[in-house]
This record gives structure tokens, C-alpha cells and sequence, in this order.
């Protein structure tokens, strides 16, 4: 994109990405924001690893553009200036934008290469140890569920964020189980301090729902900080649209030791699939990572998508 | 699509960022619509008898089923700058001839 940008910006022709919900949480650890103040973090997490000169927007917190687009993850639309769609696809393609806009303004030659670019490439955020905490296996199956945090007026962040998903059993029946992971935001650089209370939760559920456990405590680690996820898993009977209520009580510290605090959070949790967030893909300890989509059987086949541009088939 | 457009394919997306974030999107887009596509429902002419789709998850073409089409007018949507200010999609794009359009995420 970089390259088409710097070819066609002179052209008349302006480009934005637009920052959605996280497609696949977890991956790098980074964890979906819960704020509009997150999504804007993250964005300038993106300008920071990426060093694009292409513009960032964000979408709102109510994903109105996510699901305008019909909740793909890295669709692009080129607009005429009344906001006319003429060119599309479902995954964004530069040597396919490129001829896009070749045939709407002509062809910019020689074109520019990334190998000419001096693209920054940066990392991911360090944490403190991880790897200290054995993980919970996510159950078959498992999705993200709605969740809606609780902001309270402390205006204390989310430092651990809670990222629950549900067997299919969950989100088509209300009955299956729950996965409750509490992630702490890279993006705040905060730790797990282990030399106080550990992580707690508390469940309160709707009058003919039962929840297995109703409470939990996490493992204690003798490392005196760590930065691994406490995770959770809970049988949960009830019906599809029934709201958990769930409160976790940790102590966040900073990576630069100037604050170490008790917190105490609320979240709802509903027995709902959330549509705009795809599967997590787990992050290890060493950066590695796979995917793995839940459900999906094993197959040799293979496809691939294609893009839409005048009278182009779309696929 | 041909192997060797698929290579292209890949190869054009490997450019847009930088070469490690990039070859990881790559891998991960390309490993997701394989996963999707093995349960023959990301192309209209996979000749392999339709299996049941896992619980909770749209394919692609049918996500995109529902998005804006050639000719149509884009929707009346209004996302947010880097410093939380509302912008309009179709004001920005009448500003210039054309605008390009990507989402996109960390994950």
C-alpha cells in the first residue's frame, strides 16, 4: 500500500486505513481495547510497528464501519468522489489496487518498489516473564462472546482485560463452556505482582442459570511477576441472551515500578456470539504462534479470494 | 485461482507492510481462508459436496455478501481521526477524485 500511495497520491487520489476490532485476539498478546481512548492507542501501536505514512481512522467503538463492510477483516473500497464504490475486494491486495488505479487515472511508471522504501519494523511489546503460568486449553469450539465492561468513575484503565469465549453450546443454547481469560494490555505495561493476593473471580448469574464455579482463584506463582494470562474455565447451564455478571479482583503494577494497585473490576458477559472478533490465535511464550480454527476440519484443499473492479467477478 | 496466482497474490500482500508483520498477515490470511475454504464454501466453483460450516463462523464471501457493491453508493458511516474527531466517509471522499479505503488491525 505504501508504495501505491507514494505513486498516486499526486494523482488525486487519498488513502486511509481504518482500525476495526481485533480479528483474531491474542495474537502478539495484544488484546481487544475496551474504549474509543484503546482503539486510539492501538492505532498509534499500528503507526509504531508499521511506520506507514498512509493515514489512520478508526472505527467507533459501535463498529458502524465493520459492519457496513460486512465484518471482513482487511476489505478496501476505492470511492469517486460522490462516494461511489468503484473497486472493491475482500482482502486488500496492492498489485490489485495498482491496476485499480491505473485504469481510473493512469499508470504511474516506473513504479515505485518497497525494496526502495525504508520501512521502520518494529516488535512487538516486551512484557515481563511469561511462560510462568501454565495456559488453559481452550475448550473445542470456543468463540468470543459479547463482554461489556463496566467503566466505573475511578476511571482506573482495564490494565487485565477479560476476553471470554464459549463453546457453540454457549452461544446457539445458553449451556456449554465458558472460557474466562483475564490478559493484561501490553499496551499499558503492566505485570501481575505475585507477591500479593492473586487473581479473583466472582460470578453472579441470572435466577435459573447456574455457573460452575461461581468463583476462582488463579495459580500463585513463586515468580514475584509475570505477565501471563490467568485463565478460567466454567460449566455454565443457562439460555442463549443470558447476561453473566463478573468481577475479577488483581493488583497491577507498572514495568517502570512507579504504581502497584489493588483493582477491582466488573464486566457483563452474555451468552451471545460477538460477530466482530474472529477466533483468538494464542501468542507463546517464545512469540510463536498457529492457527488454529476452531471446528474446521483438516483438508489438503485449498482456495483463494479474488477482487472486484468495473465488471470484475468477486469472489 | 492458479497456484502461481496465488504466489502473486501473496507476494503483493507481502509488500504492503513491513516484511515480518507482513509475511505473519500473509501467512495467517492465507491460512484463514484456507481453513475456510476447505469446507467448500469460499468458491463458487469448488466442486466438493458443501460441508456443514462450524458453529459461529461466517466465510468470507458471505461476509462480503453484505458489503457495498460496484456502483453503489458507499454507506453514511462516520468513523474517527487519530485524535477522536469524527469524519464522514463520504465527505472525505468527496475531497479528492478517489480514496482508498483499507481495514486493518494489529491482530
Amino acid at each position: 500500500m505504501e508504495t501505491v500511495k507514494l505513486d498516486y497520491a499526486a494523482k488525486g487520489v487519498q488513502f486511509f486505513y481504518i482500525y476495526k476490532p481485533l480479528a483474531h485476539p491474542e495474537l502478539d498478546n495484544y488484546v481487544s481495547p475496551f474504549t474509543l481512548e484503546e482503539r486510539l492507542m492501538h492505532v498509534a501501536e499500528a503507526k509504531r510497528r508499521l511506520g506507514s505514512s498512509v493515514t489512520w481512522l478508526a472505527d467507533t467503538m459501535s463498529n458502524d464501519y465493520h459492519e457496513a463492510v460486512g465484518r471482513l477483516p482487511n476489505c478496501e473500497f476505492v470511492l469517486d468522489d460522490e462516494g461511489v464504490v468503484v473497486a472493491r475486494r475482500a482482502w486488500s491486495n496492492p498489485g490489485a489496487l495498482r491496476e485499480d488505479l491505473a485504469e481510473l487515472v493512469g499508470a504511474v511508471e516506473p513504479a515505485t518498489d518497497v525494496a526502495d522504501l525504508d520501512l521502520p519494523q518494529q516488535g512487538a511489546i516486551a512484557t515481563v516473564a511469561k511462560g510462568v503460568v501454565p495456559r488453559v486449553p481452550l475448550p473445542p469450539g470456543a468463540l468470543p462472546l459479547e463482554i461489556e465492561p463496566k467503566v466505573s468513575d475511578s476511571k482506573v484503565p482495564f490494565y487485565a482485560k477479560l476476553r471470554a469465549e464459549g463453546t457453540p453450546g454457549v452461544f446457539e443454547e445458553g449451556k456449554g463452556t465458558l472460557y474466562l481469560g483475564f490478559h493484561l494490555d501490553p499496551l499499558y505495561e503492566v505485570h501481575w505482582n505475585n507477591d500479593v493476593d492473586p487473581v479473583s473471580f466472582r460470578i453472579e448469574a441470572p435466577e435459573g442459570v447456574s455457573v460452575t464455579p461461581e468463583s476462582g482463584v488463579a495459580v500463585d506463582p513463586e515468580e514475584p511477576a509475570d505477565a501471563d494470562p490467568r485463565e478460567f474455565l466454567v460449566e455454565v447451564d443457562g439460555a442463549r441472551g443470558d447476561v453473566l455478571d463478573v468481577q475479577v479482583n488483581y493488583f497491577a503494577c507498572d514495568d517502570a515500578l512507579t504504581f502497584c494497585i489493588p483493582v477491582e473490576q466488573a464486566y457483563e458477559v452474555h451468552l451471545e456470539r460477538d460477530w466482530n472478533h474472529d477466533w483468538s490465535i494464542r501468542t507463546e511464550a517464545d512469540g510463536s504462534w498457529k492457527i488454529e480454527i476452531p471446528g474446521a476440519p483438516s483438508s489438503d484443499d485449498a482456495d483463494e479470494d479474488g477482487d472486484e473492479a468495473g465488471g470484475s467477478d468477486e469472489g | 485461482m492458479p497456484a502461481a496466482s496465488r504466489a502473486s497474490y501473496m507476494s503483493a500482500i507481502a509488500m504492503s507492510y513491513d516484511r515480518r508483520m507482513c509475511l505473519r498477515r500473509t501467512a495467517l490470511a492465507a491460512l484463514t481462508f484456507l481453513g475456510l475454504a476447505l469446507l467448500g464454501l469460499t468458491s463458487a466453483a469448488d466442486a466438493q459436496p458443501e460441508r456443514k460450516m462450524p458453529p459461529g463462523l461466517e466465510p468470507p464471501p458471505m461476509r462480503f455478501a453484505k458489503a457495498p457493491e460496484l456502483g453503489q453508493v458507499f454507506p453514511n458511516v462516520t468513523v474517527v481521526d487519530d485524535q477522536g474527531q469524527p469524519v464522514n466517509i463520504r465527505s472525505l471522499a468527496a475531497e479528492k477524485p478517489y480514496t482508498v479505503l483499507t481495514l486493518g488491525c494489529l491482530t
